[in-house]
């Protein structure tokens, strides 16, 4: 692995172009968001850096929503990388985490202790009209929002019984996601010391749990991590479902396990094809970067080694290459692999980490 | 007996150390010898293999007043240009606490209390929980050295094995108090671990002073795993500390007991350690503070069957033992064993 490394560094033979967005600084009271230049390496530095975390691109890539300190608690922030600008949303609550954009960028979710802390809410920001929203009715404990990109899956769910879906509620469900849009989050609940973890569709009036329509002893286990696909035709999760955690897709051929190891496999990132998967696995001991072929389950390695660790993939808009942080120099630092992980290159050198990449999107 | 080639590096090393060989730098942090160090010990018998890691390749010797034992290692190198020794103490080095000794072309080091040889791991043993050292603090009459000597000395005429030291060891993380704090520790005859809490987190002084945030021991058949909880502000799941976590719990599922130890425990913490450590693989034991109290009802972990066990600050004069054997792990009534000269606080930092 390291001769690989050497080799695409003599020659410059990754090659990537485009704008990478992640957090660096000493620690984390001085992290800030920071952008980078795939093919020059320079260096930009955008957020407020206070506590910056979790970058997120706008669909268009104009725009990052970030996580970073405010007053009291944490705030989610945006900032426009090409007219300087950076503005902090006016919340509600104190503590705010883990923005992510609507398909249509109007509109940020994000978790927030809200007002039955420490009982988690999703909080819906309307970036038009500067307005925040509890989503998801009353129910609370429900945390990591993701948007659906469309309601095609939701459509799938549904009983051929109108008469039941009526009963689960699954029609006004619908309504009100073709009308105000819908997201997926992690509930959790149970009672000491049986809490759980189930995937929830919510919108701004319901929370409903996913996975009891189609596997009705899901609520024994604990799922974490859910992201939608592109097209929203397919879900990605993880769950310890099977003893160990794995990860599973649902999709128009049910409920698959995508990884089926006996170590550890977590954080799904789509590619955008919406084939394959990449995502960290302990399966070589380290944790290490993988890519997995839905519709094979056959797994490849892009980034393992015995001695450090690989992780926080991010697929290039073109789905050729894969961002990550790896320590194998130290402090950890952000790399560029092609999508097999014959080259490599170390895409930052300082002294301090660089962490949670995210390419910036290609609209042209 | 030691054999020629050793008393000679003994003599050159009675020599070195004659003519003033510091332990760690000048400013009191990690200089040669990272791994192990007082907060960062190995606990060992006769002959077992220990790791150790260093800045670069050098002589290792296990030393204290009886003598210095040379340490034969095998090398690996290791990210960020670090290098890691596999020693293997001599069959003959007695029963006691140790120096680790370290000398290379450039530098030499010599970390105190870095390795406790026994004579055997037993079976059945006694834990000194001691948290919330917060040196450097004024908020009682009594000054804070004073206090936590006496909770040192209650821990040094205990009959327990080791000390876990859960965090907030610094009022603020500044270098001075992580100084003053080492004054006080390496008064301590026990091996003591030591995990950072939220009042160290001054940028990179602890790394600078004890080194990784996350690690693992054995003791016997028993598994141990540090960590810092980190700052709930920000979401620990961006660094590396997850896959560390994951990587030691692994290596530690065949304990009799699994038992972690860390400054906090808070169900806001990052959700992806709660996976890990509650969860998929659950440790069967979590010690903490930060909460300068006993545990209430509202205390506890809620994902499953860990036990917590929650330990009063040692700035209000407390510490607690806990005894091991193959029953369990069984926390022992809360000891006061310092004066104040004042009311403890009752504050949750």
């Amino acid at each position: 692995m390291s001769s690989l490394l050497v080799i695409a560094l003599a020659c410059g033979i990754v090659g990537q172009t485009g704008t990478i967005a992640y957090i660096a600084g000493e620690s984390q009271e001085s992290y800030r968001l920071t952008l980078i230049d795939a093919a020059t390496g320079e260096t930009t530095p955008v957020g407020q850096g206070d506590r910056d975390a979790y970058p997120r691109w706008s669909p268009d890539g104009t725009h990052i929503a970030y996580q970073s300190k405010q007053p009291e608690g944490t705030g989610i922030r945006v900032a426009c990388p090409d007219s300087g600008e950076d503005k902090a949303l006016a919340h509600q609550f104190s503590w705010n985490y883990e923005p992510r954009w609507s398909p249509d960028g109007r509109k940020l979710a994000y978790s927030s202790d809200g007002d039955m802390a420490p009982l988690q809410a999703i909080l819906v920001y309307d970036l038009d009209t500067d307005t925040e929203t509890i989503w998801g009715g009353t129910h609370r404990g429900l945390i990591r929002p993701v948007w659906l990109p469309t309601t095609d899956l939701m459509k799938a769910l549904d009983p051929d019984d109108q008469a039941a879906a009526e009963a689960l509620g699954l029609m006004e469900l619908s309504a009100e996601a073709e009308e105000r849009g819908v997201l997926l989050a992690v509930g959790v609940g149970g009672a000491p010391p049986n809490m759980a973890a189930d995937i929830y569709i919510v919108t701004p009036t319901l929370a409903v749990p996913l996975l009891p329509f189609l596997m009705p002893d899901s609520y024994r286990y604990v799922e974490w991590c859910v992201e939608p696909d592109n097209d929203g035709r397919q879900i990605a999760y993880e769950s310890n479902d099977g003893g160990d955690r794995e990860l599973f897709v649902l999709g128009r051929r049910g409920i698959t396990n995508v990884s089926n190891h006996p170590a550890a496999d977590w954080n799904p990132v789509w590619a955008p094809d919406n084939n394959w998967i990449a995502f960290e696995s302990f399966r070589q001991g380290r944790r290490g970067i993988y890519r997995v072929l839905i519709s094979t389950a056959n797994v490849f390695p892009v980034a393992v080694d015995a001695y450090y660790d690989c992780w926080a993939p991010d697929w290039s808009p073109d789905g050729e290459h894969l961002v990550f942080v790896s320590d194998r120099t130290g402090a950890p630092q952000l790399f560029i692999a092609d999508k097999e992980g014959k080259t490599q290159q170390q895409l930052t050198k300082d002294a301090f980490p660089a962490l949670a990449p995210t390419w910036r999107p290609d609209t042209n | 007996m030691m054999h020629y080639k050793s008393l000679v590096f003994s003599l050159a090393l009675g020599c070195a150390l004659c003519q003033g060989a510091d332990a760690r730098n000048p400013d009191g942090t990690l200089g040669l010898i990272r791994t192990p160090n007082n907060g960062l010990p190995v606990i060992i018998t006769a002959g077992d293999v220990f790791e150790a890691t260093v800045t670069s390749e050098a002589t290792l010797a296990l030393v204290n007043d009886n003598g210095a034992w040379p340490l034969e290692a095998e090398w690996k190198s290791l990210p960020g240009g670090l290098q890691q020794a596999r020693c293997q103490a001599p069959d003959d080095v007695p029963p006691g606490e140790y120096a680790l000794y370290a000398t290379s072309s450039e530098h030499e080091d010599n970390n105190r209390r870095a390795v406790f040889v026994f004579e055997t791991i037993p079976e059945e043993y006694l834990i000194a929980h001691v948290t919330d050292t917060h040196i450097g603090t004024t908020r009682h009459p009594r000054e804070d050295m004073a206090i936590i000597a006496d909770v040192i000395e209650a821990v040094n005429t205990s009959e327990a094995a080791f000390a876990l030291i859960t965090g907030d060891l610094t009022e603020n993380g500044a270098e001075a108090q992580f100084l003053r704090f080492m004054e006080v520790l390496d008064t301590c005859r026990l091996p003591t671990f030591v995990v950072p809490g939220n009042h160290d987190r001054m940028p990179g002084n602890y790394e600078r002073f004890f080194g990784p945030h996350t690690y693992r021991f054995w003791f016997g058949a028993d598994g141990y795993l540090g960590f810092d909880t980190k700052d709930f502000l920000i979401a620990d799941s961006m660094t590396p500390q997850d896959g560390r976590l994951h990587y030691y719990r692994r290596q530690l599922r065949p304990a009799r007991w699994s038992v972690g130890f860390t400054h906090r425990y808070d169900v806001t913490m990052g959700m992806r350690a709660q996976l890990i450590l509650f969860v998929d693989d659950p440790l069967d034991y979590l010690m903490y503070g930060h909460y300068h109290r006993e545990a209430g009802d509202q205390d506890g972990i809620p994902w499953g069957r860990t036990t917590a066990i929650m330990t009063p600050a040692a700035i209000n004069g407390q510490l607690r033992f806990i005894e091991v054997d193959s029953q369990g792990i069984r926390p022992l009534e809360t000891v006061t064993a310092a004066s104040l000269q004042a009311a403890p606080d009752h504050v949750d930092d």
